[in-house]
């Protein structure tokens, strides 16, 4: 700053020894360039503000972050910059936060637990008011409700904020040193609503509270490189990471070498002519497919680190980069790995996770649905799926980042050229309806996640096995027919021999499918259902068992059962229609309900 | 060369104007060749902006300030000894007004010296209106 006054004081003096100060012209000049000149510095200087207080210590030095690369890759940056991914993790600057009324200046609160939690801002910066976080996060998890519910109230700054998309979720200082732990409220962007977060999950009803902690749950995803740095000695935390958010190394691995040799034009133009130039930055697109589908499934799985110590230290920043056998640094959780002796501790239970017949059910958990789909078990080379062959990141909208090239039934026909040449043959449904898009039967919406059903990425035909509790493609469209019905219809298109299930069929119900997901299911099944009432693809909407089922859905035990329902409603049309299934067939189906707590909450 | 020889101080201040802010574009060009953080990075947005505003104000005002002195020696009654002095004082302060508010910036803002680049702006206002003036 003192040298920056020399200057300027400097440059003055020279201006007025130019100017002279013969007549009264030039000393009103003098003036107005005066008061120009200071107006200009007022009005552009920033306010001195304190440093916002961050969690990180900074990156390894292995990592140049995306700013370095905006220099070379303008168009990818930009593409990224819009990008969902970018927005994962953000510090808490107002600029940042989701929520109008927060930006504006006002305040959002909610009840949870029995306490009021409110949102506010303060000098240009987000803050909390709840109980004392360095409270309620010194005592262990058990204890968090208790603590929670006696703890004095008090006005700490927000450090970090996650999720730009869905929802948005907020991080404050805990007990411990360099710790982060979550305010238990979470904000729906696109309700526009602040709501509890056990709300916001799939939680049992009586499930406690968790206090979820970042600098172990979220740094190993929702930054690049992040290390959780933990200290057992003094139980203290010096978490870093390189760069907040999903960018540019956390797919094409760390670039500060690529940035060094690169920051010489000979070498630039040398590698435009193919010569060999240095450490290549790993692009996905350029990987066998498996590897390439690692890289996302880095996140994007159900997984536990295969070495637990180093992982409390160091996350995967040095036990897994892009390209690399994913294998080695992350154990994929399923069913059979779960069931096995060397099982990890999870919180979730495996019911929670998949479905009985191994689907992951988890959103956001894709990878875990890939590896299990024919088209990546016995796909060979260019032809095993990967996530590549539907996604490009830089190329699709930020919603799903889907291929543009690769939209609607464009995907599958890469391979299976001629059955999408005669569509309805296939399909027997209309060539142009929600029938005959291919992810509708092969990849319906059976995960869950942020109160909403998303598609599985285990790609596969609609089957009826007896043990499975995964929803049947086909029946949630056509709700309101019996999963005999569709059995009946799948055998008779593609016969019995087209799925080896189809011989030990369970014992035909007379309740419409819909009935019996939304009633006796299970709560993440009762969720889905929740939602698939909420779309209208088939030609056979059936309104008035629509209004009944979600009418039952409304008032399930579990929050977020109860959200989607509501969602859900809003869509309907009206009728006058009576409701189809009679008080009996509802209790029966209620009876038989399946009551496994059922908790996924991320 | 005597003084009567000598040429017009607008004439020299406006050449030597135009070889700096000449070499400026070099040094940014290179910059850009050599990809350099402190110009290029995310982070540096307004400094760069703010440099590239201080070549063409530079360059441009250097023009300037070079066809005051022509048309002064081709039309002597248009010739304004407060006016040379303030398109010359232009000259000085809005380059380097840019130029010192993109090294001093802070994120968004340019440092407090930009508040040069506004004076620097009402000399040249000034200076032209009254040669404006005079030729009307």
């Amino acid at each position: 700053v003192l040298l920056e006054w020399l200057l300027v004081i400097t440059a003055l003096a020279l201006g007025v020894w130019l100017l002279g100060l013969r007549d009264r012209y030039a000393a009103l000049l003098l003036t107005s360039m005066t008061l120009a000149g200071a107006a200009l510095a007022v009005a552009t200087s920033s306010e001195q503000k304190p440093p916002t207080p961050r969690p990180l210590r900074g990156g390894s030095e292995a990592f140049a972050t995306s700013s370095a690369c905006r220099k070379c890759h303008a168009a990818e940056y930009a593409s990224w910059h819009d990008s969902y991914h970018r927005r994962m993790t953000q510090t808490a600057e107002l600029a940042a936060v989701a929520a109008p009324d927060l930006r504006q200046g006002g305040r959002l609160r909610v009840e949870t637990s029995g306490r009021t939690v409110e949102l506010f801002a303060r000098q240009g910066q987000l803050w909390a008011r709840l109980p004392d976080p360095s409270v309620t996060s010194a005592v262990p998890g058990e204890a968090y409700e208790t603590s929670f519910q006696t703890a004095p109230i008090r006005d700490v700054p927000v450090q970090l904020l996650t999720g730009s998309h869905q929802h948005q979720a907020f991080w404050v200082a805990g007990a411990r040193a360099g710790e982060l732990r979550i305010v238990p409220v979470v904000y729906q962007i696109k309700e526009g609503s602040l709501i509890a977060r056990r709300d916001a999950f799939l939680n049992p009803p009586d499930a406690p509270e968790q206090a979820v902690r970042w600098n172990s749950n979220c740094v190993q995803c929702h930054a690049v490189a992040g290390q959780p740095a933990h200290d057992e000695a003094s139980d203290a935390f010096a978490t870093s990471a390189a760069e907040l958010g999903i960018a540019c190394e956390a797919c094409h691995g760390a670039g500060a070498e690529h940035v060094r040799a690169m920051q010489n034009p000979l070498t630039r133009y040398a590698a435009r002519a193919g010569a060999k130039t240095g450490p290549p930055l790993v692009n996905p697109k350029n990987l066998a497919s498996e590897r390439a589908s690692q890289v996302c499934g880095r996140c994007h799985s159900y997984f536990f680190p295969k070495q637990e110590a180093d992982w409390w230290q160091h996350g995967f920043a040095k036990s897994y980069a892009p390209g690399d056998d994913l294998g080695k640094a992350q154990l994929l959780l399923s069913r059979e790995v779960l069931a096995g002796p060397d099982a990890p501790h999870l919180a979730a239970s495996a019911d929670s996770l998949f479905y009985r017949d191994g689907t992951i059910r988890v959103g956001g958990r894709e990878y875990n649905g890939l590896v299990r789909s024919a088209c990546f078990e016995r796909g060979q080379g260019d032809k095993k799926l990967s996530c590549l062959s539907c996604h490009s990141l830089h190329q699709g909208a930020p919603d799903d980042q889907l291929d543009p090239e690769k939209l609607g039934n464009q995907a599958c026909a890469q391979c299976h050229a001629r059955t999408a040449s005669d569509l309805s043959a296939h399909t027997h449904h209309a060539a142009s309806s929600p029938g005959s898009l291919c992810y509708n039967c092969h990849m319906p919406h059976v995960s869950y996640a942020l109160l909403g059903a998303i598609r599985s990425h285990r790609v596969d035909s609609p089957a009826f096995d007896p043990g499975s509790d995964r929803p049947n493609a086909c029946n949630l469209c056509h709700l309101e027919q019996t999963e005999a019905w569709a059995k009946a219809q799948v055998a008779r298109w593609y016969g019995p021999r087209a799925d080896p299930t189809l011989e030990s069929l369970r014992t035909p119900d007379e309740a419409p499918a819909g009935a019996r997901f939304a009633l006796a299911g299970d709560a993440a099944v009762r969720a889905i259902t929740a939602a698939a009432l909420g779309r209208h693809e088939s030609s056979h909407d059936a309104p008035a068992l629509r209004i009944q089922l979600l009418g039952q859905l409304m008032q399930d035990d579990y929050a977020a059962v109860r959200t989607i329902a509501e969602r859900s409603r809003r869509s309907l049309l009206p009728t006058t229609d009576a409701a189809p299934l009679t008080p009996a067939l509802v209790a029966r189906l209620l009876d038989a309900r399946d009551r496994r707590p059922i908790t996924i909450a991320e | 060369m005597t003084e009567s020889e000598r040429p017009p101080f607008n004439l020299r201040a406006g050449f030597w104007a135009l070889f700096g802010f000449a070499t400026l574009g070099l040094v940014l060009e290179a910059m850009h060749g050599f990809k350099l953080g402190f110009y290029l990075n995310v982070d540096n947005e307004t400094r760069r902006l703010l440099w590239r505003l201080a070549h063409a104000h530079g360059a441009l005002l250097g023009l300037i300030n070079v066809a005051y002195a022509l048309t002064a020696r081709a039309w002597p009654a248009l010739e304004d000894r407060l006016a040379g002095r303030a398109l010359a004082c232009a000259l000085l302060l809005m380059p380097l007004g840019f130029l010192l508010g993109g090294a001093f910036a802070e994120g968004a803002d340019p440092g407090l010296s930009v508040g040069l680049a506004a004076a620097g702006g009402v000399a040249l206002l000034f200076g032209l209106g009254r040669v404006a003036w005079k030729a009307h």
